[in-house]
């Protein structure tokens, strides 16, 4: 059997590593991280928070929300909470597996106070930046967008153009968007029609 | 109509999906009996009050939780919302 790790073959991202300027936004797709889906084990969420505050320093997040470094900057690790029992975290790329013997050793740090499912190759990210992104993803999702109901940190789970879509608010005009990498053609264009749509020519 | 989600707070009734009557949670037991029959009572007979009823609805466009909600059918009026989960435990379920 041929070994394809020295084929030459390299895998590409979902979109090209797309990036674009727009008079009021900046939307480029983020590549370098890695995601872990993380279901909690029956009656273990404070085992499992205290391990994950031992190994990142994290806290795990609250409802609704996501808690991340005190850098802040855009290649932090976040953790994100998805539903009661079950959480993603976003690790900056770090060329080893977190599944593995990863940089931060979070994998092995929860243990069995968790179940952990590799996530990095399931989801496309997109970021937004800039005055125009808010006037753009309020028409594509039915969240209350403003500062006062979803102010940083804030992250949820929604809808655009029937796409599921993971929200992260990162700062007042400044999102991360995941939404699965099987429609991901069709959920950069939903976007960029948005961004048109509310005064953002390019 | 809003829903005002126990961990996410107010959300609009568009995210969510309606199932109908949160008896659906009391399943009968199958060793029962009379089993036959109440499982004939538990999958076709529904109440259809006009007034407070207790409906499961789902949600979809959020965190997928099962939620138990109190609704008044005639004013759309609502009374009450808790986790599906948290509503069966204090029925006696393990999970």
């Amino acid at each position: 059997m041929a070994d394809i790790r020295n084929s030459g073959l390299a895998a590409r991202p979902f979109l090209g590593g797309y990036t674009q300027d727009f008079q009021t936004v900046r939307l480029t797709e983020v590549i370098d991280f890695e995601l872990v889906h993380v279901a909690i084990a029956k009656d273990e969420i404070e085992r499992l928070t205290e391990k994950v505050r031992a190994e990142s320093g994290l806290d795990w997040p609250a409802p609704g929300s996501f808690s991340t470094g005190e850098r802040d900057d855009d290649s932090d690790l976040r953790i994100v909470w998805l539903a009661a029992d079950q959480g993603m975290i976003i690790i900056p790329k770090s060329g080893e597996s977190l599944l593995g013997t990863g940089r931060t050793g979070l994998a092995d740090a929860i243990g069995d106070a968790g179940y952990l499912t590799g996530q990095t190759d399931n989801w496309v990210a997109l970021r937004l930046v800039g005055t125009g992104s808010v006037p753009a993803l309020e028409r594509l999702c039915p969240l209350d967008l403003h500062e006062t109901a979803m102010p940083p940190g804030t992250a949820a789970r929604t809808i655009m153009e029937h796409l599921a879509v993971i929200i992260l608010r990162e700062s007042p005009e400044q999102f991360l968007l995941l939404s699965p990498s099987s429609s991901a053609g069709s959920f950069l264009h939903a976007v960029e029609t948005s961004i048109l749509n509310t005064g953002g020519n390019t | 109509m809003i829903i005002n989600h126990p961990l996410l707070g107010p959300r609009d009734a568009a995210e969510f999906v309606h199932l109908g009557d949160a008896a659906m949670i009391d399943r009968p037991d199958w060793q029962a009996k009379d089993a036959a029959e109440a499982f004939h009572d538990y999958l076709y007979l529904r109440d259809n009050p006009a007034g407070t009823y207790r409906e499961l609805w789902y949600h979809e466009q959020g965190d997928r939780s099962w939620l138990v909600v109190i609704r008044d059918t005639i004013t759309h009026d609502i009374k009450n919302v808790e986790l599906a989960r948290d509503h069966a435990r204090r029925r006696g379920r393990s999970r």
